[in-house]
């Protein structure tokens, strides 16, 4: 329960600062039509990891005769499988940011690093002290995949501007 | 389909894609898509573009 709201506290954070930075310097925050549309199709691609993953998980413990992991571990697992998808194309067909975002969403990009830091600091101190088995059962940490999470996010978005910036240098 | 006359018709006027995706307040990414024909515009969107340009439809979205 305590990893639990370790985990939200940060987000819960994440989402304050990025709401006070839209406030003061009033980023319009609303994606344009092909935004829309890409984001439609990211969220059909997280959908669709989700449901994978879950058949794979179950396929597991028919073959095993048995649970693999622990419950909240299998949710924790499945939601940053997910999530990872709708960021990935989220932010490969560039629908991550609001349409008008420009260079203003890099300090949030910081943001995100250092907390995910901070999460992942934490998941591999939980695991180094507590092991990544309970009862014979898989049990990562959910501050790991919080992390884990939040890297995919800077390193997805990292990689993503230097597309973009190669191809705005062949644009001039 | 490339669409040679929406980018020609922002050059003429010396817009950078970004400037003008601030001007219509679309990110530069969905010009770029438009320019390169791997978007269509909903009609909302191509009359900003010709408003913003000083263009008609039929000059910027009328396949020839």
């Amino acid at each position: 329960m305590t990893d639990y709201l370790i985990s939200i506290v940060p987000i819960a954070l994440i989402i304050a600062v990025i709401l006070i930075i839209n406030r003061k310097i009033k980023i319009n925050s609303s994606y344009d039509e092909r935004q829309l549309i890409a984001r439609s199709a990211a969220y059909k691609c997280a959908f669709a990891a989700l449901s994978i993953y879950f058949v794979f998980s179950e396929l597991a413990v028919i073959f095993l005769e048995r649970e693999w992991c622990t419950p909240e571990c299998n949710i924790g697992i499945g939601v940053f499988l997910s999530l990872c998808a709708f960021i990935s194309v989220a932010i490969a067909k560039d629908a991550y940011t609001p349409a008008t975002a420009g260079s203003k969403g890099k300090s949030g990009l910081i943001i995100v690093l250092l907390i995910g830091a901070l999460q992942l600091y934490l998941g591999i101190f939980d695991i180094v002290k507590f092991g990544v088995m309970k009862d014979g059962l898989l049990n990562l940490p959910v501050t790991l995949c919080v992390g884990m999470l939040m890297v995919v996010v800077v390193l997805t978005q990292l990689i993503k501007s230097a597309f973009n910036s190669k191809a705005e240098k062949d644009e001039d | 389909m490339k669409n040679l006359k929406m980018k020609s018709a922002r050059a003429a006027l010396d817009l950078s894609q970004q400037q003008l995706a601030d001007m219509i307040g679309v990110s530069r990414q969905t010009i770029n898509a438009i320019e390169k024909g791997d978007y269509n515009p909903t009609i909302k969107l191509c009359l900003d573009i010709c408003n913003a340009l000083g263009k008609t439809l039929d000059e910027l979205f009328w396949p020839e």
